[in-house]
């Protein structure tokens, strides 16, 4: 049935012409309020084809989280968000036996007197496991986009259990047996790179790195994503944010900030970017105290950039 | 051929440029191209990527292999159709390299990306005119110049630089391309000029091949280094800034790993309050045993560098990354020297390394004879001035190339710097197979050193930091 099924979607793709596919997924992210390169529309379609994770890498706030999020718009398949960090455990990510619960059942059964073997299988039936975001992507009944966020922050034995996961799509509970991934999810793994991913995770996924994109690149996703911005203002906008990710600071402004900032420009309904509107709104761009004042002492130059 | 075939000596090339490609990647990277669009050049290019490609360090040696394997044999097979025909191009290749140089500054200021391919070409050619043609006439191939040669000839009778520099400026003061804001037209001419450069290096590249085969091209073909493996004291401008683009990035990485070697198995003692509040969400039963965090012990590092010309990039990037760690070490205090030494510490705190080591040369405080480096003399000086604020709890880095310009070694002051001091380590630049060599004198100091270790590039220096950290 599903050999049947994949045999006529290959003829159709076939005919379609191939070229033709990526654009689609272009323009169906675009749709979700995303807008893809080439080599992020390939990956997607590559991950879906050859039912690969996608491990997304880049500077903070390009977007790979948002990536996931959209793809999940775009297909309309739900999303489940696993955020990882330090001492994250196969309890909090894939499944834990409420014990409390399994504890209040022992002694309400004090008084019944059941047997011990009636009670054990009781205490271990889905009723007092807790599925945790791993486990409902895989036995949730259609298929799901998997967000695993921030791989880098988890610990490394995590990551080996996360690549047993990944590879088979399964997971065996002792009491209740093995439990199959009725539908592979579609994953999509990120990262910042606070560490090195093992050369192991790395093989199985299809990797993607995202850069902050070029001037015309995010020209349009400031255009897309705060609507009714004039393009004059959205230029100017640019400039600015560009201007000061050429200066040497800690953390430069990414694209969500960016957005941020657009979004604040536009509802204050100036239609000049002066000194004065970026100085009191510069804290929108740039987080960091000294990067703050290293700003605010060029303010002339970048007043200058978003006038012409 | 196949086009598996192909694929799989691509990634023979690739592997040849020091990836590494397993043979589960190979089968996704043919899976890959089975069921992608191969018309789109861009795509196909995406598709092997995500699947081959799992660094991003590795983006330049993937597309130099990349265009090397398919854009240029696919040159070779069909010239590009708007080429203009024979007589055309002869034509082109008598303009003389001014008027080159005049229509490529009008191409950057305002012409499309065509024209500047174009422009590639007919500079191609001239560079051919002008150097007799790109075969390798009767010079053996070891010794035949590589695409390196004519791009430099290239360059400078088009007086690129001379003629980017002056478009820079001017889009800077936004006289070029005035309907955007000059950020935006600085950033799209640099472009442009990046563009050009690529087109250029192409064509020659190309020219080459049709002149003296693939296989002799390929031989004298330089690949890109990884920025974290390119050698301290022979890196160009260039790289040297690719090695500062990741050095945020490294950092940050290597005080995770740290932070978490220092959580991870060093457990304390058993926290019996913390355990007890615990234990009353599950009736008083303590299943989760809670242990006191161990506060690890932070050592005073004192550096000590030497900061003459041929070690000066490997100082500033150590001290740099030292820096960013400044959190793992109780106090870190900065000396540079040439053949005087003096304390530096204060200085970084006002303005970035490069700035410091620039203003250290300027002040002239480290040099009294003739600026070659004197690590004896500079040693002693160093024993004298400041080995009474060592201690016990001190750690000593001494960063420098052992080449003592045959003067005194005076290893009995590092001798007491060393009794004075929990331990002594000297990193040295050169590889270690030179050590001992000419006038490096490495050996003699290292009886009273507790390692010497060999730090040619960052992902060496990023090591040490981590085991000694």
């Amino acid at each position: 049935m599903r050999g049947q099924k994949k045999a006529s979607k290959e003829k159709e793709k076939v005919e379609k012409n191939n070229g033709a596919l990526i654009d689609e997924i272009k323009q169906g992210m675009k749709g979700a309020e995303y807008l893809c390169d080439d080599g992020i529309a390939t990956a997607l379609y590559l991950a879906d084809e050859l039912n690969k994770p996608i491990l997304a890498e880049g500077p903070a706030g390009v977007g790979k989280t948002d990536l996931a999020k959209a793809y999940s718009r775009y297909t309309g398949l739900p999303l489940i968000r696993l955020q990882c960090y330090e001492g994250l455990d196969e309890a909090k990510a894939l499944y834990e036996w409420n014990y409390k619960k399994q504890l209040l059942r022992i002694q309400a059964d004090r008084t019944e007197g059941t047997s011990w073997e009636d009670l054990e299988d009781d205490l271990f039936s889905e009723e007092f496991l807790l599925p945790r975001p791993l486990l409902r992507a895989i036995t949730n009944e259609g298929r799901v986009v998997l967000l695993v966020d921030e791989v880098d922050k988890a610990d490394v034995e995590f990551e080996a259990f996360l690549l047993e996961v990944l590879s088979d799509f399964q997971v065996s509970i002792p009491e209740l047996g093995t439990v199959d991934a009725r539908q592979m999810p579609f994953v999509v793994l990120t990262s910042n790179r606070t560490r090195d991913l093992s050369e192991a995770l790395r093989r199985r996924c299809l990797y993607l790195y995202i850069d902050f994109p070029e001037v015309s690149r995010e020209l349009e996703i400031v255009r897309l994503r705060v609507p009714g911005i004039a393009e004059d203002l959205a230029r100017r906008v640019i400039a600015v944010v560009r201007y000061i990710r050429q200066m040497d600071l800690k953390k430069v402004p990414s694209i969500s900030e960016t957005l941020d900032w657009a979004t604040a420009v536009k509802v204050l309904g100036r239609d000049v970017i002066d000194e004065e509107l970026i100085s009191s709104t510069l804290s929108l761009l740039v987080k960091e105290q000294k990067d703050l004042e290293k700003v605010q002492a060029s303010l002339k130059s970048l007043a200058r950039q978003a006038l012409e | 051929m196949e086009i598996d075939e192909r694929l799989l000596d691509f990634i023979g090339k690739l592997r040849a440029a020091g990836m590494h490609v397993s043979l589960a990647e190979s089968i996704d990277a043919c899976e890959a191209v089975r069921v992608a669009p191969l018309e789109k050049m861009d795509i196909f290019r995406s598709a092997l990527r995500a699947t081959v490609v799992k660094n991003e360090m590795d983006y330049p040696i993937f597309d130099a292999v990349f265009e090397d394997y398919f854009l240029g044999a696919e040159a070779l097979a069909a010239p590009p159709e708007d080429e203009p025909g024979g007589e055309d191009s002869e034509g082109t290749g008598s303009m003389t390299p001014a008027e080159l140089t005049e229509m490529l500054r009008d191409a950057l200021e305002h012409g499309s990306m065509d024209e500047l391919a174009a422009l590639a070409r007919m500079a191609a050619a001239t560079i051919g005119q002008m150097e007799g043609g790109f075969g390798r006439g009767s010079r053996p191939l070891a010794f035949m110049a590589g695409s390196g040669y004519y791009m430099f000839r290239g360059m400078e009778m088009l007086k690129y630089a001379r003629l980017s520099a002056e478009l820079q400026e001017m889009a800077a003061d936004g006289e070029i391309m005035p309907e955007l804001p000059p950020v935006l037209a600085a950033e799209e001419l640099r472009e442009r000029i990046e563009f050009f450069r690529r087109a250029l290096e192409r064509e020659i590249q190309r020219q080459l091949a049709l002149e003296r085969g693939e296989e002799a091209v390929s031989r004298t073909r330089k690949l890109p280094v990884r920025p974290e493996e390119i050698e301290f004291i022979n890196a160009s401008v260039r790289q040297v800034d690719d090695m500062r683009r990741i050095l945020p990035s490294l950092a940050r990485k290597l005080a995770a790993r740290i932070a978490r070697r220092q959580s991870e198995g060093r457990r304390g003692r058993l926290d019996i309050r913390n355990t007890l509040r615990h234990s009353i969400s599950s009736g008083g039963v303590p299943i989760d045993v809670k242990y006191k965090k161990r506060v690890p012990a932070k050592p005073e590092l004192f550096i000590l560098c030497d900061v003459s010309g041929s070690v000066r990039t490997f100082s500033t990037f150590t001290l740099q990354l030292v820096f960013s760690l400044h959190q793992q070490f109780k106090a870190v205090r900065s000396f540079a020297f040439i053949d005087r030494v003096d304390e530096v510490t204060e200085l970084f705190k006002y303005c970035d390394v490069d700035e410091a080591i620039e203003r250290v040369y300027r002040e002239g405080v480290l040099v009294d004879g003739d600026g070659h480096s004197d690590v004896g003399r500079a040693l002693d000086l160093f024993e004298k001035e400041f080995s009474g604020e060592l201690t016990p709890r001190s750690t000593v880095l001494i960063l420098s190339d052992g080449r003592n310009n045959a003067r005194d070694p005076r290893s009995e002051a590092l001798g007491r710097i060393a009794r004075r001091s929990r331990r002594v380590y000297w990193l040295d630049p050169e590889p270690a197979e030179r050590w001992d060599t000419g006038d490096s004198i490495i050996g003699i100091y290292e009886e009273h050193c507790h390692a010497v270790q060999e730090v040619r590039n960052l992902k060496q220096l990023a090591d040490f930091v981590y085991r000694r950290a």
